[in-house]
């Protein structure tokens, strides 16, 4: 019998379709993915499963815990069922745990609401669990509370609260995607043990294909509220019988055919620059220890080159690309940008800073909502002032437009009525229009879905090409990087600790870090994605 | 951990210095000086002289700033110029009603604010939110002096339940004050009340929607469960950073009151000492409720260190 | 949209409530400065809508009038508080974790301690009680107000993306306060100018109350509610009526500004988000 099995299930929020006519079946000790870009509905489905809906929802279809139908239980009836018999993970494990109480209570806590327990057999327990799921000894005390341990512990007391219960089921909901790629991992691989050795059923949601095809025994692909496919993982992978799946797979790993060559003309070159933060000036409050972020990085980039910084979360990468701009201070090495100094403690002439531009990675945040998009797009024209007339200018944005694919008339239109694959078409625009030699893409197509990701990657190549652009790239994500990029460096700490061509790096890492990196990468089997 | 208490400190001890230097300086620009204004016109010169010297009015400006301060800190605040007694014995006489008086204020205030917040919060967006969120609005808008006088009118005038104004003193009895002191807190802590219940429901209503809020709720509490569990104690940062602000307000709406009740309180003293120019007194007042308003902000971050365990810093 | 009940109830009390008093400018039903004993203590009638005060003065007319000393009060009050805390504000944010930044919100925190009242009371001391008096003690209180909310606001707005671009394209902090950092603040500091304001009145009508704002004969809410305390037995609706109409302002332009800020908010959250 399965643990979970949804039937034909319907919902609408005030007249819109968010779900529709879902079929999902997971039997015990599975492991079930659930795919999908975002606003597929993935999110949704597992609210539905535990009915936390909000009240204003409207819902048709079954959905069966076991044999009894739970889309038919009250609040109160499905309160004994959440975290006792289903338990659910959430994406932000920082934000999901209660910022105010010790991480111990909070894994106790369904024990207290569901089992008989004392607190005291219920903390007993807890801390059990907390050292099943892999935390360090010192962490098991009493009194830890969620902000003194990292981001992958945070996410391992979350599984630890889902699981304390010995639940029949549980929903993680994309639980590894706030995670950096070596994080991911472990939490990936606690996850698949959890299931082997204590025989619980996950259904895991997720945007990666990548990491279903390593742990998923079934996948279901969701798109706009609908399953389209669903199967075995291997067959689903293989035989893409719908044309979605087909799209999603051929996005993943996306290469963009052309490559431009890089010259041997030399256009930046940043030496042993160190910078560091918690510098506070303040007068009262307790001096901070300053805190080093970039520590002797060294890199060059040559015209028409596309050089990939590949590092997690801590590695320094965006305080370097606040340092190349010119707007994050250094205190020693040099940064030479076409022979004249960048220091954001110095003047810094309007020339030379118009040499380079930069895409940022979110889509939302990059724009002023006030102004219409000629205004934002013509913003660098700031750097060149005077020399250029209105008309020139208003020429400049149209054509700026027209080349990364929107038209001119969107310039009389405010940035909330565009998407976030046009909003960075729009940010990439602003990049182009006062000619700059090197463009920084800063995690410049992370916060994209995979098929609007191949897009833009095609949009930069090209550009790159015709404009005979230099790209600093700058990704956690090394698999994206080693795609696009003719050189690649790897930063750890604040640190480099390699650099080659991307093939090389992929291929024959030399440092530990990125041999650890490498293989923490999820990877889809060749021979699937080749279709054979 | 101690790095943050001591940061609040050096706040509020440099608070403390900033504001004694700026009341002597406004106390300073006064023309004429307080000796001759005591005597009268017809004073002689001789006499003046004498008696500056007696308040101690004969030293330097710098001086007597050092002298001011010093005193205080010694619970010395000079002699009083019309009464003719240390500042201090008048001062402490008055702090026998104003203290009781703000502290029973504050405490109705919460009483009151936190469970209606609730209420409201855990109702929101029904027409019981809506009612109680309407009566708030009315709170907030009613100057505090004037619903005294109503209740005035009502529970004295009216009713006689209560007296009209004044304390028995009190070596009467605890109850007998409390009870003079009811109306008088009552038309303090009602907009006060008022504020803090519309903060405590917005807090409230805010962690209903963080993504804990959602974790306790899967792990299978009911609403009820996961508000008193994981939304109270949250909601109580704001909460206690507005009571902290609040606290201003307190002590000016309490000079206010105690002169609707003819309360002998240092809101009438302060008031006596301006229409006598009995600028020591005055001075000395308002010194004590700015160190009464930076001592409770004092507390109230010392508070945050109870409430939230990330200010206590990584072990 | 659906525009809430409360804010359309906040609309139409401020709006009686400055449209009475600009008519009070042209034309009241009674002279307030004239004394006339014989019509001492009447009840509302025809004539006197809502009575008569203890001299004989139409209490209508009186509080028509009085809405002027409210309204110049609170409203240089308001503009005193928006003229220096907003830029102080905006140096703060512009400004972040400098001495500059500590400076103004650490002096923020030192005015904050003198409340208005209190100000007043020293005011007073040194130079008598008057009108600007209040004004000044209302106005200084409302610099770090302004100074505060701005700094907040705009210290998120700092953290965006698109203040970075700016940078890049070579603003100074000046012209990004001003082009970039402003205009999204804007909304949150008009709805916080009408919270003032209605606070503003309140402490005017304190103040007049304990003796410290308008000086008589000049018509005020508060002196007319001091005036009134002892009679209060015989005559209550010379207490009554004052209270009442300083009641519905302060709770008009509140309605006002708390349905501004929820019409305004979403939309704010949803285009900078």
């Amino acid at each position: 019998m399965n643990i979970l099995s949804v039937s034909d299930f319907s919902l609408t929020f005030k007249n819109k379709n968010i779900l529709k006519n879902v079929h999902l079946k997971v039997a015990p000790g599975q492991i079930v993915g659930l795919a999908g870009e975002s606003g597929s509905g993935k999110s949704m489905t597992a609210l539905s499963i535990l009915n936390l809906l909000p009240s204003y929802s409207k819902k048709t279809g079954k959905i069966f815990f076991k044999d009894s139908c739970i889309s038919d239980f009250s609040d109160k009836e499905m309160c004994r069922i959440r975290g006792d018999k289903i338990s659910l993970i959430f994406q932000e494990p920082l934000t999901a745990l209660n910022p105010l109480k010790t991480i111990q209570s909070q894994v106790a806590e369904p024990l207290l609401i569901h089992k008989n327990y004392t607190k005291r057999e219920a903390n007993q327990v807890a801390a059990d669990t907390l050292h099943r799921v892999g935390l360090p000894k010192h962490l098991l005390h009493r009194d830890v509370y969620p902000h003194e341990i990292s981001g992958g512990q945070q996410q391992r007391v979350l599984i630890a609260k889902g699981f304390v219960a010995k639940p029949n089921l549980i929903i993680a909901d994309e639980p590894t995607t706030s995670l950096d790629v070596t994080t991911q991992a472990g939490i990936l691989k606690l996850l698949e043990d959890l299931v082997k050795s204590e025989g619980v059923s996950l259904l895991l949601i997720t945007h990666d294909l990548a990491v279903l095809s390593q742990c998923a025994h079934r996948v279901a692909i969701m798109k706009s509220g609908e399953i389209v496919e669903e199967g075995e993982t291997e067959e689903v992978f293989r035989q893409r019988k719908s044309q979605y799946t087909r799209k999603l797979l051929d996005s993943v790993n996306y290469a963009p055919a052309k490559k431009s060559k890089a010259s041997g003309k030399l256009l930046l070159s940043v030496d042993k620059i160190s910078s560091s933060y918690g510098s506070s000036e303040s007068l009262f409050a307790s001096k901070q220890a300053k805190f080093k972020v970039l520590n002797n990085v060294t890199l060059k980039i040559f015209e028409r080159e596309i050089l990939g910084v590949v590092g997690e979360s801590g590695s320094g990468k965006s305080t370097l690309v606040k340092t190349i701009l010119g707007v994050h201070k250094y205190e020693n090495g040099s940064i030479i940008l076409n022979n004249k100094k960048i220091d954001a403690g110095k003047y810094i002439d309007s020339e030379t800073r118009s040499l380079m531009q930069v895409v940022f990675q979110d889509p939302y945040g990059s724009f002023n909502p006030r102004h219409k998009i000629r205004r934002l797009v013509a913003e660098p024209f700031h750097l060149v002032k005077g020399v250029f007339t209105k008309k020139d200018i208003n020429d400049r944005v149209d054509i700026a437009l027209r080349e990364v694919g929107l038209s001119p008339d969107d310039a009389k239109r405010y940035i909330h009525e565009f998407s976030g694959g046009q909003r960075q078409r729009i940010a990439i625009a602003r990049a182009l229009i006062i000619k700059p030699k090197l463009i920084i893409l800063d995690e410049a197509v992370s916060a994209l879905d995979v098929s609007i990701k191949a897009q833009i990657l095609d949009l930069l190549a090209e550009l790159a090409q015709r404009h005979a652009l230099s790209y600093l790239f700058v990704s956690h994500d090394l698999s994206v990087v080693q795609n696009v990029s003719n050189r690649v460096i790897v930063m750890q700490k604040g640190t480099v600790v390699e650099e080659g061509t991307a093939s090389e790096i992929l291929s024959f890492p030399k440092a530990d870090y990125t041999k650890k990196l490498v293989k923490a990468i999820p990877k889809i089997p060749v021979s699937w994605l080749s279709g054979g | 951990m101690f790095s943050y208490v001591f940061s609040r400190m050096r706040v509020l001890i440099l608070s403390l210095l900033f504001a004694s230097f700026i009341i002597f300086l406004m106390i300073e620009i006064i023309p004429g000086d307080p000796a001759s204004f005591m005597l009268g016109i017809n004073a002689e010169p001789e006499t003046i002289q004498a008696l500056k010297k007696e308040l101690g009015l004969d030293v330097s400006k710098f001086q007597r700033y050092l002298d001011w301060i010093t005193g205080m800190l010694a619970g010395d605040f000079g002699v009083s110029y019309t009464y003719r007694v240390p500042v201090s014995e008048l001062v402490l006489s008055r702090l026998g009603v104003s203290i009781p008086l703000a502290l029973y204020a504050i405490l109705l205030s919460t009483i009151i604010a936190l469970p209606v917040g609730l209420f409201a919060a855990a109702n929101h967006g029904g027409f019981r939110d809506w009612s109680v969120m309407g009566f708030t609005q009315l709170g907030i808008a009613i100057p505090n002096f004037w619903f005294a006088m109503v209740l005035v009118l009502i529970f004295s005038i009216y009713l006689k339940w209560f007296s009209a104004g004044g304390v028995p003193g009190w070596e009467k009895g605890i109850l007998l004050n409390l009870k003079a002191l009811t109306l008088p807190a009552f038309a303090l802590a009602l907009p006060q009340a008022s504020i803090l219940a519309r903060v405590m429901r917005s807090a409230i209503i805010d962690t209903l929607s963080q993504d804990y809020f959602r974790t306790a709720r899967a792990s299978g509490l009911t609403y009820g469960q996961a508000i008193f569990r994981h939304a109270f104690r949250n909601a109580l940062i704001p909460v206690l950073t507005i009571i902290g602000l609040q606290f201003s307000f307190l002590i000016a709406g309490a000079i206010i009151i105690e002169n609707v009740f003819f309360l002998p309180g240092l809101g009438r003293l302060i008031f006596q000492g301006i229409v006598q120019r009995d600028l020591i007194v005055v001075e000395s007042v308002v010194m004590l409720l700015v160190f009464a308003v930076v001592l409770v902000n004092f507390l109230v971050d010392m508070a945050y260190l109870v409430v939230d365990p990330r200010l206590r810093g990584n072990k | 949209m659906k525009i809430p009940l409360a804010f359309i109830i906040g609309c139409i009390l401020s709006f009686l409530f400055f449209v009475m008093t600009i008519v009070s400018l042209f034309w009241i039903p009674h002279e307030v400065e004239k004394l006339n004993i014989l019509e001492r203590l009447k009840g509302p009638s025809y004539q006197y809508f809502l009575g008569t005060d203890h001299f004989g003065r139409d209490i209508f007319s009186m509080l028509m009038v009085g809405g002027q000393t409210s309204i110049t009060v609170a409203l240089i009050a308001v503009s005193v508080g928006m003229i220096f805390g907003i830029p102080l504000g905006l140096l703060a944010a512009a400004s972040r974790q400098s001495i500059w930044d500590d400076l103004i919100m650490r002096s923020n925190d030192l005015i904050f301690a003198f409340p208005s009242l209190v100000i007043a009371i020293l005011i007073t001391a040194v130079f008598g009680p008057s009108a600007i008096n209040a004004i000044i003690a209302i106005g200084i209180f409302n610099v770090p107000v302004f100074a505060r909310v701005t700094r907040g606001a705009a210290l998120s707005i700092w953290t965006l993306d698109f203040i970075l671009s700016a940078r890049i394209a070579g603003k100074g902090s000046l012209r990004i306060s001003v082009e970039h950092i402003l205009p999204n603040i804007l909304s949150l500091l008009i709805v916080q100018g009408s919270i003032q304001f209605s606070l503003g009145i309140l402490a005017e009508a304190g103040l007049s109350y304990v003796g410290l704002g308008v000086q008589p004969p000049t018509p005020s809410w508060g002196r007319m509610l001091a005036d009134s305390q002892t009679m209060i037995s015989f005559a209550p609706n010379l207490a009554l009526f004052p209270g009442i109409t300083i009641i519905l302002a302060v709770l008009g332009l509140n309605l006002l500004g708390d349905g501004a800020r929820d019409l305004l908010d979403p939309r704010l959250q949803d285009k900078i988000r």
